[in-house]
């Protein structure tokens, strides 16, 4: 798989850029945080400077009523907290990297690679689509490594893009 | 051997679509076939009554209800919540543990009649169950 923003992706990028689920402001490379609480409230931050949730403590309250249900930490270092609500304007996920990682009660240990996943109360079934495919996409340890090796948040934000909205 | 599976989450978002890859990753490592219908947020895409008929058993990753159960009725099943194939070997060690019962004999079955079975190539003898389905599907979303 290629790292690199090639012609293609580029011009992906272009034609979603309005409704692409990720853009590089919502993306955290070498995420510092004190728990799975501070970690959420960090990426839902950058959800809010980019226009995609209205709410911030509403869209938190349904994050978290969700992580009750049952934790998303994954074995594999993954964490895919989430939520459907309507303070969320547009499909996103905010992602964030951690060398440290942060504990979302995955049965392994720590996640090292979040994705905060923001659906809207009454998305289209296309919309949900894509967030549906971003969550089966992170199953496959290639892509995730690849995510998690990048350093550029354009990158990865491109790649996630790439990846899902084809 | 084939299976087919069913996967479901309660927001419907995300769950759902981890199981159905980790279901398939399984079935690719050990050799085996799967088909995985996701009730999820997006909407349902119910599988052809020929797959369900085909296959040797049938996987229920649910956390909810699954959608449309009587399709599978006969069929050897394992029910189970849909975190429990996410992540490391589990989907794996489910469909082992799962392919051991049916070969033991030992699977539980979906209640119920089974669909009228070889008569499968007749479409009109699968008409009514597929009437029933539509409704059903129909109020799924959200």
């Amino acid at each position: 798989m290629r790292l690199h923003l090639d012609a293609s992706s580029k011009k992906v990028k272009n034609k979603l850029l309005s409704k692409a689920i990720t853009t590089a402001d919502m993306v955290i490379v070498g995420l510092d945080a004190t728990d799975k609480a501070d970690a959420t409230r960090q990426l839902a931050n950058r959800l809010v400077a980019a226009g995609r949730i209205t709410d911030i403590e509403t869209y938190l309250v349904a994050v978290a009523k969700r992580e009750e249900h049952f934790p998303t930490g994954i074995e594999g270092g993954i964490a895919i907290p989430h939520a459907q609500s309507e303070v969320v304007t547009v499909p996103s996920v905010a992602v964030a990297t951690s060398t440290s990682g942060v504990d979302f009660g995955a049965e392994d240990g720590k996640s090292n690679l979040i994705f905060l996943i923001a659906a809207p109360a009454n998305g289209g079934s296309e919309h949900l689509e894509i967030l549906g495919t971003l969550a089966y996409k992170v199953m496959d340890e290639d892509f995730r490594n690849e995510l998690l090796n990048e350093k550029d948040p354009a990158v990865i934000a491109a790649t996630l893009t790439r990846e899902v909205q084809k | 051997m084939k299976f087919v599976a069913v996967t479901a989450c309660i927001t419907g978002i995300a769950h759902t679509y981890m199981a159905q890859a980790a279901l398939e990753q399984a079935a690719k490592k050990l050799g085996h076939e799967i088909t995985v219908e996701t009730q999820g947020s997006a909407g349902v895409n119910p599988m052809k009554q020929e797959l369900i008929d085909a296959a040797d058993g049938v996987i229920f990753a649910v956390d909810l209800q699954v959608k449309g159960r009587e399709r599978f009725a006969g069929k050897p099943f394992i029910e189970l919540g849909v975190a429990k194939v996410i992540g490391g070997d589990k989907g794996v060690n489910v469909m082992n543990d799962f392919i051991a019962a049916i070969e033991a004999g030992t699977a539980a079955k979906v209640d119920g009649v089974a669909p009228a079975a070889p008569a499968a190539e007749e479409p009109k003898a699968e008409k009514p169950a597929g009437e029933k389905k539509k409704g059903f599907f129909g109020g799924l979303f959200g």
